[in-house]
């Protein structure tokens, strides 16, 4: 049974609105009642996966769905793509702009984060854009904090 | 710990009075937020030179209660509003990351 559907919108170079994404999902799992190691989980991966839309592409659109005992994130830009998805991986490496590091962001953590934070990640990436899919199990013990 | 304690000497309050009363529990001293994300532990102090939104962003995301932006860096209104609406306290100081750490260490906040 899908419990929550969610859409947001990401809008490149915008370090004002960046975020907004992550913080309502944050939002709508303390809501829920998840534990909190589990909602720092999910916000971390969102949170870069999102910045990386932010730093990185022309925006992009983000989808937050909760269906039984699985959370699924899904993050799509219109692109320009990731040339060499495996060196992106690599932590460390980074092409990002001196903005974004002002910014804080950039250091080539990102997806070393979300790796960590994942029970499961797919990425499929050419110029016209890149879809990065998350996909988080959901145990008992991760829904019972406050309750 | 009570985030008021570490309000002495050359610490400056930037988000609204009252504020200060909220509790926290250990430091963690970091600029890259990739990094503060990955390490930084719920309820810890973050001491940073970041001074901007993508800060104050990280902390109600990873549930830091507080930010100290050392070396002089200031909060801006926009950071300062962001914070009191998330309910995360910003203090300022002159001191260096490191001599906020030591400083900590003596006084007994860390």
């Amino acid at each position: 049974m899908i419990t929550v559907d969610k859409r947001y919108d990401i809008i490149p170079n915008d370090f004002n609105f960046a975020g907004r994404a992550s913080s309502d999902i944050k939002r709508t799992l303390k809501s829920m009642h998840f534990s909190r190691e589990f909602i720092k989980r999910v916000s971390v991966a969102a949170y870069e996966a999102e910045i990386n839309i932010v730093i990185h592409s022309r925006g992009g659109k983000a989808a937050f769905k909760i269906s039984d005992d699985t959370l699924y994130l899904e993050f799509a830009d219109i692109g320009p793509g990731i040339p060499d998805i495996q060196l992106a991986m690599t932590p460390g490496y980074s092409t990002a702009s001196d903005e974004s590091r002002l910014n804080g962001f950039g250091a080539g953590m990102g997806f070393s984060n979300i790796l960590k934070s994942v029970d499961k990640m797919d990425i499929l990436s050419d110029p016209n854009g890149t879809v990065l899919k998350l996909k988080f199990d959901i145990a008992e013990a991760d829904r019972d904090e406050d309750r | 710990m009570k985030i008021a304690s570490i309000l002495q000497g050359d610490y400056r309050l930037a988000t609204r009075a009252g504020s200060e009363q909220s509790d926290y529990l250990g430091v963690y001293a970091g600029d890259l937020l990739s990094v503060v994300m990955k390490s930084a532990r719920p309820q810890n102090v973050l001491v940073t030179v970041m001074a901007n939104l993508t800060a104050v962003a990280v902390a109600s995301l990873i549930d830091l209660p507080a930010i100290v932006f050392c070396e002089g860096c200031k909060a801006t209104p926009e950071m300062i509003v962001r914070a009191d609406r998330e309910g995360i306290v910003l203090i300022e100081t002159t001191y260096k990351a490191v001599d906020v750490i030591v400083d900590f260490a003596r006084r007994g906040l860390l």
